[in-house]
């Protein structure tokens, strides 16, 4: 050969190397190359290169299905290992299983509680840009008609200002044109009124009707979709006419969809003109009654803090003047409404949320910590698979890779079940705390990848212990039975135990604190007589309302109705708060309006002084009681006869300038253990009263609620009857504390059961590794007890390090929950004691019975084997 | 037994036709022939890969030569099991083919 031809290009070479088969890849090589050699001779060298390189694409199907083939080889062939060791020890992976499962599904749960309240509000678009106007630190939440269109009018740096009112249980009829008989008539729960740019400021989604002009006239309504469909059925509602209270008519403008997640509440919303037709503009634009809220929506740059100053600023000299204290505001962003206290609207509860996000992660990992726990314990058991498949020539790689798949496919495996079984719980979780959430959240692509990626992850760090110390075996160590050194590991899968015991022990104080707590406050002695009394709101039933005096006396004609009175609200909720002076101090007292017989419906005694009574007439409007805190903090030595001084005598309860107190009442508990009793005052005004409590006898309730009712019906055919009894709703007040107690107390169950299951794979699973060790002793005279102590010795130690660690983070938590309440019991360390007995009898339980199996087999069984 | 697939039967075919001279390259001409495709050298190795591994041909090396970059020529040639194989794909042709008069074609 005179020139020899350059040879193949490298690069091209290697590739080609890399993708054809190793056991052909000899003559492959050759082949190619001599090719190449021919081609370049023939047609030249660039030709041929070109050809060169077109083969690499001509090799890829044969590539890619060879390695698919093979890689699914090596994948049955683990699979079947996966799956036979898993048989071999069925308890045990079925125990691992389900503590994860389990573990998970709690956690999704939770989860979806708190996203859900997270996700109150946030729909806004101007969600970062609106906020309340409020008193400063949040005394008032309500404001006065006056001040929303002041500010809108005086302060150029908001942009709008809507003011929203809201009233409950409006009645509703609904004529159909075609067939007027057949009436429709609901009771709105939630009615509220709103300035037209309340949709400016808020996002609705319309279903129809235009939100620009939907409540620019009076009487225009805004319906929601589930609302619409209750009065209307399958009818078109907008351009309707509803009869609202048997008062007004109102056009239906416009529906919305149902509000979610929202503070704001309603079912209707009606234009704010409309108020103006009703009570007349002039007490529209006054400072009369401060009983509705006001938003604003502030530019993209805004100083909330300097707004509030000017807001303040503009009020000052008004308030000062009606008032005569100085009374500041500030805005509250609507991002942090939800959780805050309010009058009207939902209200989410921050401490629960957290609650519950801490016994989330406790329990994700209490489960994880399990998991990880039996996958290290059982992967120690199959050294000797390990040693027999380095010896045949698996690379570490591969083993490593074989040990964490597997463990990565159990967790997403787990994680899939806990779908399941989260989606089958959700009803009752619902039921626990009052939501109704749907599973659709884990279904959006993000959130299932990061659960589906948390659940990779736990699988990994499972994994990882056996993958990478169980590969590092010498094969040759591990085949002659050579004990691998474990200790470590042991220790380390102790301490897990005993921190999960922790958690548990944690869990168990405060279900115990919560209980506790709850029943003091149930059954605490309120001052007052609590059942059995039905009290009836009739604030908006204009048939009774007009006539209270004749309903009040046509209950009492019957038998079982032994008194009623006539009050403005019922004890536990206060509506109306007055400034008074006395020797030229000046300050504000929660104002109950009463009739003479509510002292001896309530069975509240009066300490001092006297009743007001119906043979003096000069008694209504002039005279009122106080209650033991009202005169201790007025520092008062003979409160009857003093007289109380106001102005104020529009809007007040008292229309005269002189009060003169004429008795004093024993405190009693008008609102919730959550607060101290306040100073209140009790007058006699039968114009201000809107709530008929009536005393029954225990003899026939139902027969007498009829008789109530029948009365009711006769006074007012529209409006449905409804009526409550005092001590469920005041059982209602702990309705959020009992949720909390019911659901820690579900969430201990589960931590202890997932701990427990733990604890029991463990204990097998030390058992059996001991079993020649408790054979050899018992053939030289130990006896069955003393091999039980011997095993549940080491437990008991780590349990009892777990209550230790518990104690004092327990303490610390229910400590600072009880401060919620003025009145609380004692933690006591009795609850501390119980705890530790109940998760040290658990543990024993759980112990004793894997060491009776092994103390009490026959120890002929386990050493024949040698 | 599996059944071999059309390009593993010809590949077959070829190596017991070509005799003692089956390597790359004639294979590759006589699939070629058979099929009035261009097959690419490349293309081949995928199918007689799997060949070699499920035991249907051997294969021997002969002398190392320089215009193979001091490569020997890698001979393949049919095994018993590659009989095996070869005479049932035949029995399936033959069967599924049976009645079936090349004078039908012409329509």
């Amino acid at each position: 050969m005179k020139n020899i031809p350059s040879p193949p290009p490298k690069v091209a070479q290697a590739i080609l190397k890399r993708l054809i088969d190793r056991d052909i890849r000899y003559g492959a090589m050759g082949d190619l190359e001599e090719q190449y050699y021919a081609m370049s001779r023939e047609l030249g060298p660039f030709k041929a290169c070109l050809h060169y390189w077109l083969q690499i694409p001509a090799t890829l199907p044969g590539f890619i299905k060879n390695a698919f083939t093979w890689s699914l080889i090596m994948f049955t062939s683990h699979a079947k290992v996966f799956i036979r060791s898993l048989k071999k020890h069925k308890g045990f992976s079925f125990i691992n299983f389900i503590g994860l499962t389990i573990g998970i599904s709690i956690f999704m749960l939770i989860m979806l509680y708190v996203q859900h309240e997270m996700g109150f509000d946030k729909s806004h678009k101007n969600l970062p840009r609106i906020y309340r106007i409020q008193g400063q630190g949040g005394r008032q939440l309500t404001t006065a008609p006056a001040v929303g269109k002041w500010i809108s009018e005086q302060i150029p740096d908001v942009e709008k200002t809507v003011r929203f009112k809201q009233r409950n249980d409006y009645l509703a009829k609904y004529r159909p044109e075609i067939s007027p008989e057949q009436e429709h008539v609901t009771v709105i729960p939630d009615f509220a009124w709103a300035d037209p740019t309340v949709f400016e400021i808020f996002t609705f989604s319309f279903i129809s009707g235009d939100p620009s002009t939907a409540l620019s006239d009076p009487y225009s309504l805004v319906l929601t979709k589930s609302y619409a469909e209750r009065l209307f059925g399958k009818e078109y509602p907008v351009g309707k006419s509803i009869l609202i209270n048997n008062q007004h008519n109102y056009r239906v403008t416009a529906v919305i969809d149902d509000l979610r997640q929202n503070h704001l509440k309603f079912d209707s919303l009606a234009s704010f003109e409309t108020l103006g037709k009703i009570i007349g503009r002039r007490e529209l634009d006054s400072f009369n009654s401060w009983n509705l809220t006001t938003f604003v929506l502030l530019p993209e740059n805004h100083d909330a803090a300097a707004v509030g100053a000017k807001v303040t600023n503009l009020f000052r000299a008004k308030l000062k003047e009606l008032w005569k204290v100085d009374f500041s505001f500030e805005l509250f962003p609507l991002e942090k409404i939800y959780f805050t206290p309010k009058i009207f609207g939902h209200s989410g509860n921050l401490q629960l949320v957290y609650v519950f996000i801490a016994i989330g992660v406790f329990i994700l990992l209490i489960a994880s910590v399990n998991f990880i726990n039996l996958s290290t314990a059982r992967a120690s058991l199959r050294a000797k698979e390990v040693g027999i498949k380095k010896v045949i020539g698996s690379s570490r790689k591969s083993l490593i890779a074989q040990f964490l798949l597997e463990s990565i496919f159990f967790s997403v495996l787990a994680f899939l079940a806990a779908l399941g079984l989260a989606a089958a719980f959700l009803p009752e979780f619902n039921r626990l705390i009052l939501r109704n959430l749907s599973m659709g959240y884990f279904f959006s692509p993000l959130i299932f990848f990061i659960f589906l990626a948390g659940a990779v992850l736990l699988g990994a760090v499972s994994g990882f212990y056996p993958a990478f110390y169980l590969s590092a075996f010498q094969p040759v160590a591990v085949l002659k039975g050579e004990k691998q050194k474990g200790a470590r590991s042991q220790v380390f899968r102790k301490f897990l135990i005993s921190f999960q015991f922790a958690i548990s022990i944690i869990l168990i104080i405060g279900t115990l604190t919560v209980l506790k707590q709850t029943h003091y406050v149930k059954n605490k002695d309120l001052g007052f007589r609590k059942d059995p009394i039905i009290y009836m709101e009739i604030a908006r039933n204009r048939g009774i309302r007009t006539r209270k005096q004749e309903f009040k006396e046509r209950l009492l004609q019957h038998s079982h109705i032994q008194n009623v009175t006539l009050s403005q609200g019922r004890p536990g909720l206060v509506y109306n708060w007055e400034g008074f002076e006395l020797q030229g101090k000046r300050s504000g007292y929660a104002i109950f309006t009463v009739d003479p017989d509510y002292f001896d419906v309530y069975n509240l005694e009066i300490i001092e002084g006297r009743n007001f009574s119906r043979k003096t007439a000069a008694d209504q409007y002039r005279t009122c009681l106080l209650n033991e805190a009202a005169v201790k903090k007025l520092g008062l030595e003979s409160p009857v006869g003093t007289v109380f001084h106001h102005d104020n005598l529009g809007g007040s309860a008292f229309p005269v300038k002189e009060v003169e107190v004429i008795g004093v009442v024993k405190d009693f508990h008008y609102q919730s253990l959550h607060h101290d009793i306040q100073p209140m005052m009790f007058g006699w005004n039968n114009g201000w009263t809107w709530m008929v409590s009536a005393q029954i006898s225990p003899q026939d309730i139902p027969g007498t609620i009829d008789y109530i009712g029948n009365v009711w019906n006769e006074f007012s055919p529209d409006y449905p009857f409804t009526y409550e009894f005092i001590d469920e709703m005041f059982a209602s007040q702990y309705h959020s504390e009992e949720r909390l107690g019911k659901s820690i107390g579900y969430f201990a169950i589960l931590g202890i059961l997932i701990a427990c299951l733990g604890l029991f794979g463990l204990v097998s699973f030390m058992a059996e590794q001991r079993t020649k060790e408790i054979g050899i002793r018992k053939v030289l005279g130990a006896s069955v007890s003393g091999i039980i102590i011997m095993l549940s010795k080491e437990f008991s130690r780590w349990v009892l390090l777990a209550n230790i660690t518990a104690w004092p983070i327990a303490y610390f938590a229910m400590h600072k929950w009880l401060q919620s309440f003025a009145y609380r019991t004692n933690i006591g360390i009795g609850t501390f004691l119980l705890s530790a007995l109940l998760a040290f009898a658990i543990a024993m339980f759980t112990v004793s019975y894997q060491a009776l199996r092994a103390a009490t087999a026959n120890p002929v069984d386990s050493l024949r084997y040698e | 037994m599996k059944l071999l697939s059309r390009i593993e039967e010809i590949i077959l075919l070829a190596i017991w036709r070509l005799g003692d001279d089956a390597y790359g390259m004639t294979i590759r001409k006589a699939v070629i022939e058979a099929t009035g495709k261009n097959w690419l050298l490349g293309a081949i190795y995928g199918p007689l890969g799997r060949l070699l591994k499920n035991g249907y041909v051997a294969c021997e090396k002969g002398q190392p030569l320089p215009e193979r970059g001091g490569r020997a020529k890698v001979y393949y040639r049919l095994t018993r099991e590659g009989k095996d194989a070869l005479w049932q794909i035949h029995r399936v042709n033959n069967f599924i083919w049976k009645g079936i008069n090349p004078s039908q074609f012409e329509s």
